[in-house]
């Protein structure tokens, strides 16, 4: 050992080599002890630690879970043909972190310069605080700044030097801006659904966010495999309308300038499907914008459409001249006595706009005459007259669908007046609602059975569950069909010749009836001879008809204040767009010689008409061989010459136009063939048809369906599949 | 190889390997650098290198005056050089790093080291003299001082407490009147609640000990974490790679916190492990100090053994809630390199001191009679020890 240590290269420090005794080796011991003993203290530790933890530290396991709020939009709201009417988006608004205003004086008037209020307000923002006076970390400065651009938003943040805040918040948006206003409703700032369908559908629209427990890291990122607990979203659902938001846009647009052409206070107009009471559009002019509904006043909000009662007029005339044939107390060619303009039955003296003498039916209709109306309501009586307006709807809510809805004004014949049999079948002394009114038009147009007007389809959950259906009420039928054709031959014919020309259709023969009404005073009693309502109700096609349509103006300014007139051609204009829209086959006037086939038509019918009541017609009807049906040929007014012209024109038009269509038709009526076109080529021709394209691939078409050659009707999608031109040819070859 | 020597082998590996195995799962998470456990690996291999060179090199050549001369002032120059300008790094306020392009070192991790050797040393030169004052009490605590005060100075308070306490480990071993140790025990009450006193954020740290809820989200935030974990863990642990805590949610988690994560993770199964690997260390490296050829290899093993371990439990006591906060990696385990390499070459000289004394002066009758005859053979070569070592 010594010797080893010797041969070191260097020596090691002296003393080096003392050796440990056993009194080391005991304190040693010792130390080892004591370290031993730590580490039992330690394992102790370990052991209550891992195993029996305090209540607080076990609890700190749960602050890993974080929760996470799954949102989920307010439900959309789409019309019929899937196009949004309600959605979802974010607006901006300005907040303020106090904390972090550097220079409260200039950076207050910065922000009152961009967002438009005073200086004191914003300095009064900057000193906010809570309820136990803290400063606040945000305090809202203006909310919902609709017109701020990412770029004002950004100059903000960078001149507050970060103390001005933007936050996107999300709101109801209405891309078709003022479009359906009333119909949809809107939801106000906070959340809530204020009018209209957004109220009467919370329940389905509304929406629940979902909540996500799940394990996260400290930065609140979710963990993989971290679900703890998932709660779905809940409502949200999208709902389906029956409207066409384009047929809505035009019977909007029509209002709108008819309204500006008369100088009318208010438009209203319904366009409905006959068969179904299916609301296609539902107009209420002037409209407010729902997106900004805050700036509107209340007075603007209301739907008139649903809530603005007012006396039909001459329009009402269809229910007593439906009642009067269906029980056959008239057929269109029974001659009647109309007192040559003036007639004083209770009364009170009643007088018609032509001075009409002993015509038919089918003239007194189409003239509009009230002397012949109060004859045919006397032969009712006043029960069957009410019966008979209870069970065309009046008086009574139209669709549920309606959140708020006017039930009219109508009270039963015991409350009648003296005058009511002499006002009541040319709608005065009752006062209806534009629905009603479709729906009595509808039973008509439909062969005479009652339909309920609707405009919610459906409402779909976001799991694709139909939650709600719209189910019709069982039909009830009130006409029998040759009444209903009747009457529909009837209001054509006052189309054709009568007050409603201006609503006459080229493509379409179209059915209606006018109507005018002195409004009522507005501080109460009587008639106000200055303010009218001017109404047109009518349907088309004839041959078999589809849409009902309403119009009424309110307060037209000008002189010829008469329904014809004035909602006459709003009439025309939309349902023209809307049967085109909904691809309905022309049926366009025509020549005379089938006016004339249709008229022996008419006269012939009553003798099928089960319904054989005409014992006592003749008493009150005067002989009918008496005059020559020309002699009372309609005299028009001076003043509506206008109108005239235009109703003599248009036949000739429609015509020119049927005939310039069919023509057309025939070289357009089959599938061209695509295939070896380029995209382009492809594209531009199936625009000329108006088909969309569905395309797959990229080249030229080596594949189309439908194929060539195929008929035209009812297709709008073609698709289309793309390759390369090779591949064309050696299928070619093949075939 | 003696058998203490293996178990100190096996010791230090399973705590290397846990200590690989947790760096990765930590590192892998998604908010901390996954290049954490190929860094690591590179200083487990640095280090394992120099164990075993140390392990090779006679322990004695280390008390060589020139030599030990050079060590010593070139480790206290190096306590000055966190604070030089370029290659002094400071992180956290605290100056105790020195950077060495992509590694860092910490010099107080080396200081820790050479203290060592120049007590074991200097204890056992004075050790005719050692039941006195002087060579029993003053000159040690003065060199202790000359290395503590830079490291205090460095605003360290965790490596200062261990050195201190291996220097008091080491004054017992070396036969220090009791009277004084008894003394120097009240010392760290004396020395270290001024000390504490004297910064603000460990008084801070000092309150956030006694009652961690009162400043939940601040003060105390980092113990309830930590604490926390080993709650979640249970008896099995939540499994390996499968805890949450290191998430961001236990600060320092791959370095002084790393046994919390071990404690989440392996659970009870996984710390017991730990501890009872660091309890087998104190039986076996202390065997070896007593067994030691001389008086020098016994206080040098008395004091690396005393290092490693008093550090291990140091800290695990502060995860565990027992002891106020101090930063301190977790010997073998924890991700650092000083303190890996340091640590592993003291392992290479304690080997080194159980070789030696397996072959020179086995006290055990039975080995001596057998290693005798071969021992000569060997120690005629100038290294006899490096060959024996490498089997």
């Amino acid at each position: 050992m010594q010797n080893a240590r010797n041969k070191w290269k260097y020596k090691p420090a002296k003393g080096i080599d003392y050796k440990p005794t056993e009194e080391h080796r005991s304190r040693i011991w010792w130390v080892q002890l004591a370290f031993l003993v730590a580490c039992g203290l330690l394992f102790l530790r370990l052991g209550f630690i891992h195993l029996n933890p305090s209540a607080k530290l076990s609890e700190e396991e749960q602050r890993h879970i974080g929760r996470m709020h799954i949102p989920i939009g307010r439900g959309e709201i789409f019309d019929r043909n899937g196009l949004v009417l309600a959605t979802n988006t974010n607006i901006p608004s300005v907040y303020v972190d106090p904390r972090k205003v550097e220079d409260p004086l200039s950076l207050a008037n910065y922000v009152s310069l961009q967002l438009d209020i005073p200086e004191d307000t914003v300095l009064a923002r900057f000193a906010r605080t809570d309820a136990a006076g803290r400063v606040r970390k945000s305090n809202p400065i203006k909310r919902w700044v609709v017109d701020m651009t990412e770029d004002d938003a950004e100059a903000l943040r960078a001149f507050s030097n970060g103390a001005i805040m933007i936050q996107n918040e999300p709101v109801r948006h209405y891309p078709h801006q003022d479009s359906a206003a009333h119909l949809l409703g809107f939801v106000n700032r906070a959340g809530e659904a204020s009018e209209g369908l957004e109220l009467a559908f919370d329940d389905h629209l509304r929406s629940k966010y979902g909540v996500l427990l799940a394990r996260t890291d400290e930065r609140r990122q979710l963990l993989p495999s971290g679900l703890v607990s998932y709660e779905e979203p809940e409502g949200g659902e999208m709902v389906q309308l029956t409207l066409d938001i384009n047929i809505q846009h035009t019977l909007e647009n029509a209002l709108d300038n008819r309204m500006e052409e008369v100088g009318a206070v208010a438009g209203l107009g319904i366009i409905m499907e006959v068969h179904t009471g299916a609301i296609l559009a539902l107009a209420s002019r002037p409209a407010f914008n729902p997106n900004r509904y805050d700036e509107y006043p209340a007075e603007l909000r209301k739907n008139r459409a649903l809530l603005d009662v007012f006396e039909p007029g001459s329009t009402f005339k269809i229910v007593t001249a439906a009642a009067a044939l269906e029980h056959g107390l008239v057929t269109p060619e029974t001659k009647i006595d109309c007192e040559n303009g003036s007639f004083n039955p209770y009364g009170h003296r009643i007088r018609d706009f032509y001075r009409l003498g002993v015509v038919s039916f089918r003239e007194a209709f189409e003239q509009s005459s009230n002397i012949a109306f109060i004859k045919l309501a006397a032969l009712l009586g006043p029960e069957r007259l009410e019966e008979w307006i209870r069970s065309f709807g009046f008086g009574a809510r139209t669709s549920s669908d309606f959140q708020f809805e006017s039930p009219g004004i109508f009270r039963p014949h015991t409350q009648w007046s003296r005058l009511s049999m002499g006002s009541l079948p040319m709608g005065q002394e009752v006062a209806v609602t534009m629905p009603q009114l479709a729906k009595a038009m509808a039973v008509i147009a439909n062969g005479g059975y009652v339909v309920q007007p609707y405009f919610v389809e459906h409402a779909i959950s976001q799991r694709g569950e139909i939650t709600y259906q719209y189910q019709a009420p069982p039909r009830k039928r009130i006409l029998s069909a040759q009444t209903a054709q009747t009457m529909q031959y009837l209001c054509h014919k006052a189309v054709l010749n009568g007050t409603g020309r201006a609503a006459s259709i080229p493509e379409y023969r179209s059915g209606g009836k006018t109507g005018t009404a002195q409004m009522a005073r507005k501080d109460g009693r009587g008639y106000d001879p200055d303010r009218f309502t001017t109404v047109f109700a009518g349907f088309a096609p004839m041959s078999n008809p589809r849409l009902v349509g309403v119009i009424v103006i309110q307060e037209p300014s000008i002189r010829q204040r008469y329904g014809g007139f004035v909602c006459g051609p709003v009439f025309k204009e939309v349902m023209r767009d809307a049967l085109i829209r909904l691809n309905v086959p022309e049926d366009p006037v025509i020549d005379p010689m089938a006016v004339e086939e249709e008229k022996t038509l008419m006269a012939a019918k009553p003798q099928d008409d089960p319904v054989e009541q005409k014992s006592n017609t003749s008493a009150h009807v005067s002989n009918a061989d008496a005059l020559d049906a020309d002699t009372v040929a309609p005299r028009p007014d001076p003043e509506d010459l206008d109108e005239n012209l235009e109703a003599l024109l248009t036949p000739l038009d429609g015509l020119e136009l049927v005939a310039r269509r069919m023509a057309d038709d025939d070289t357009e009526r089959a599938m061209p063939n695509l295939i070896g076109l380029t995209r382009r080529q492809a594209r531009e021709k199936l625009q000329q048809l108006q088909i969309s394209m569905d395309a797959q691939g990229a080249g030229w078409v080596i594949y189309q369906d439908p194929p060539p050659g195929a008929v035209l009707d009812n297709i709008s999608l073609c698709a289309l599949r793309f390759g390369d031109r090779m591949a064309v040819l050696d299928d070619a070859d093949e075939g | 190889m003696t058998r203490e020597v293996t178990l100190c082998v096996v010791v230090m590996v399973t705590l290397m390997a846990t200590g690989l195995l947790m760096v990765y799962s930590i590192g892998a998470a998604p908010n901390l650098d996954d290049t954490l456990v190929y860094k690591h690996l590179v200083y487990v291999i640095v280090g394992f290198a120099g164990f075993l060179i140390m392990s090779r090199f006679d322990y004695h050549y280390l008390a060589t005056p020139i030599l030990l001369r050079y060590v010593v002032l070139g480790t206290l120059i190096l306590l000055l050089l966190p604070r030089a300008p370029i290659i002094g790094l400071e992180r956290g306020g605290a100056a105790r790093w020195i950077g060495l392009g992509p590694f860092t070192f910490q010099p107080s991790e080396l200081a820790k080291f050479v203290l060592v050797i120049l007590l074991a040393a200097r204890l056992t030169q004075y050790q005719e003299k050692i039941k006195g004052p002087i060579a029993g009490f003053i000159m040690p605590l003065t060199i202790t001082g000359i290395f503590v005060v830079p490291v205090i100075m460095q605003r360290d308070v965790g490596i200062p407490m261990v050195m201190v306490a291996s220097v008091f480990v080491m004054m017992w071993v070396a036969g220090t009147q009791k009277i004084f140790i008894w003394g120097l025990g009240t010392l760290p009450v004396l020395g270290f609640v001024p000390l504490i006193m004297w910064s603000g954020y460990r008084v801070s740290r000092m309150r956030a000990f006694l009652d961690p809820w009162s400043d939940r989200d601040n003060a105390g935030y980092q113990l309830i974490q930590s604490m926390s974990a080993f709650a979640q863990g249970g008896l099995w642990g939540r499994g390996a790679g499968a805890g949450e805590q290191k998430l961001g949610y236990l600060p320092a988690a791959h370095t002084d916190f790393i046994y919390a994560i071990i404690g989440e993770e392996l659970g009870l199964v996984g710390t017991g492990l730990v501890l009872v690997a660091f309890a087998v260390l104190v039986y076996a490296a202390f065997r070896i100090a007593a067994n030691a050829d001389d008086m020098y290899g016994t206080l040098l093993a008395t004091g690396i053994t005393s290092l490693i371990v008093v550090q291990a439990f140091f800290i695990m006591a502060v995860t565990l809630g027992l002891l106020p906060t101090k930063g301190l990696p977790l010997p073998f385990v924890s991700y650092g390199g000083s303190a890996l390499i340091v640590n592993l070459a003291m392992m290479g000289v304690l080997v080194n001191v159980g070789i030696q004394a397996h072959e020179r002066a086995p006290t055990r009758p039975k080995t001596k009679r057998k290693t005798t005859p071969k021992k000569h053979s060997k120690t005629a070569k100038v290294r006899p020890a490096a060959a024996s070592v490498g089997r």
